[in-house]
């Protein structure tokens, strides 16, 4: 049985959803144009991802194996509505900013990846765990790429100028290509550093 | 056959609880959502027309326009609530007119534009080429008023756009 501390690391470390697992990738390339964006991204989907492991893993025994699928859809969109209702109230210039990919939270494969692999099989308590794991580790990662192409993009972080005005922002790493470039970059970086630091 | 009656019975106990939750965030946030869109859209109105005292609102072919008048009640411009043809999609859009039929503002409110290629519309570079524009000027890309390069489809289906909100506005309004 792995301690609650390894339950809570892996999602971070040993099996970080978008440098070691490479899943959701979708909202990774689309949102992280800034650093606010992926940040934004990141909470909004560790939102969701504890809220949906709390009540699948509470219903575990109620939900019949052959429904799964459909109340686990039902319960995930039921929260992703929630957090999209709430950020267009309260945070509208990120909302407006991350768009689309705020309903497409519930076809995240994180999501129900974390509902179909661990949620179902384990206590509430784990689960939740699990999910803070999990939802901390994609959003640093999406943080670190929205960090990344920010600066080089636009010559800020977190909306904060930092560069000099000598400095002529790299435009391709605010299209999609650059998101491609970035990630592969940072996908190599980080798992050559994990290999030497020994986390495998 | 039991067993599948107790399936549905679970997922619509699951359906309904998520419904009623659903009604009672929206219940909180809606309120927030329609104070704020309307919030923005008069701020934008008092940055076109900072005289504006009351607005009538006129839905001609699906769109709003705001007749603005100011204290003395009289006649000062459109702000139109209008949409343009985009690259990525549809362009929401506010267009004000004042009533010599200059344009005097622009503000793009919602848009799918690539970013740092169409979202071009949005900033001062193609706006500026916009602003000051009269009714009476052909309006027409190419004649007086130049696309951007690379952004040939959002900035061309915004200026026709703008020309076919300025007839609604000059037929009606002016």
């Amino acid at each position: 049985m792995t301690t609650l501390a390894q339950e809570f690391s892996k999602g971070i470390f040993k099996e970080n959803p978008t440098f070691r697992l490479v899943l959701g990738m979708c909202p990774t390339l689309a949102v992280t144009l800034s650093a606010i964006n992926g940040f934004g991204m990141g909470i909004s989907a560790l939102f969701v991802l504890v809220c949906s492991n709390i009540a699948i893993s509470a219903l575990r025994n109620v939900i019949p194996a052959k429904v799964r699928m459909p109340a686990y859809i039902l319960i995930i969109a039921t929260f992703v509505t929630i957090v999209d209702m709430v950020l267009k109230a309260y945070a509208a210039t990120l909302h407006e900013a991350l768009g689309i990919f705020i309903p497409l939270i519930v076809v995240n494969c994180i999501i129900m990846g974390r509902a179909e692999a661990f949620a179902r099989k384990n206590t509430v308590g784990r689960s939740v765990i699990d999910a803070l794991g999990m939802g901390i580790g994609f959003t640093l990662s999406l943080t670190v790429l929205g960090i990344i192409r920010e600066i080089f993009g636009a010559g800020s972080i977190f909306n904060i100028q930092i560069m000099g005005t000598a400095f002529e922002p790299m435009g391709i790493l605010a299209t999609p290509p650059g998101a491609f470039i970035t990630l592969g970059v940072m996908l190599g970086l980080v798992n050559y550093m994990f290999k030497r630091l020994g986390i495998e | 056959m039991r067993e599948s009656y107790k399936m549905m019975l679970i997922l619509l106990i699951i359906g309904v609880i998520c419904g009623g939750l659903l009604s009672l965030v929206n219940g909180v946030t809606q309120p927030v959502i329609e104070a704020r869109a309307k919030a923005e859209f008069q701020e934008a109105m008092g940055t076109f027309f900072p005289d504006v005292e009351r607005a009538e609102e006129e839905v001609i072919g699906g769109e709003n326009y705001y007749l603005c008048y100011d204290a003395a009640d009289q006649f000062i411009g459109v702000v139109g609530n209008v949409k343009a043809a985009g690259y990525g999609g549809e362009i929401s859009y506010d267009l004000a007119v004042n009533a010599a039929g200059d344009i005097v503002g622009i503000r793009i409110s919602e848009h799918g534009e690539t970013a740092g290629i169409g979202d071009v519309i949005a900033k001062d570079t193609f706006q500026e080429r916009i602003i000051g524009l009269n009714y009476a000027d052909p309006i027409e890309a190419g004649v007086d008023v130049d696309t951007i390069t690379g952004a040939t489809v959002s900035t061309g289906g915004m200026i026709s756009s703008i020309r076919r909100v300025m007839n609604v506005i000059g037929e009606n309004f002016l």
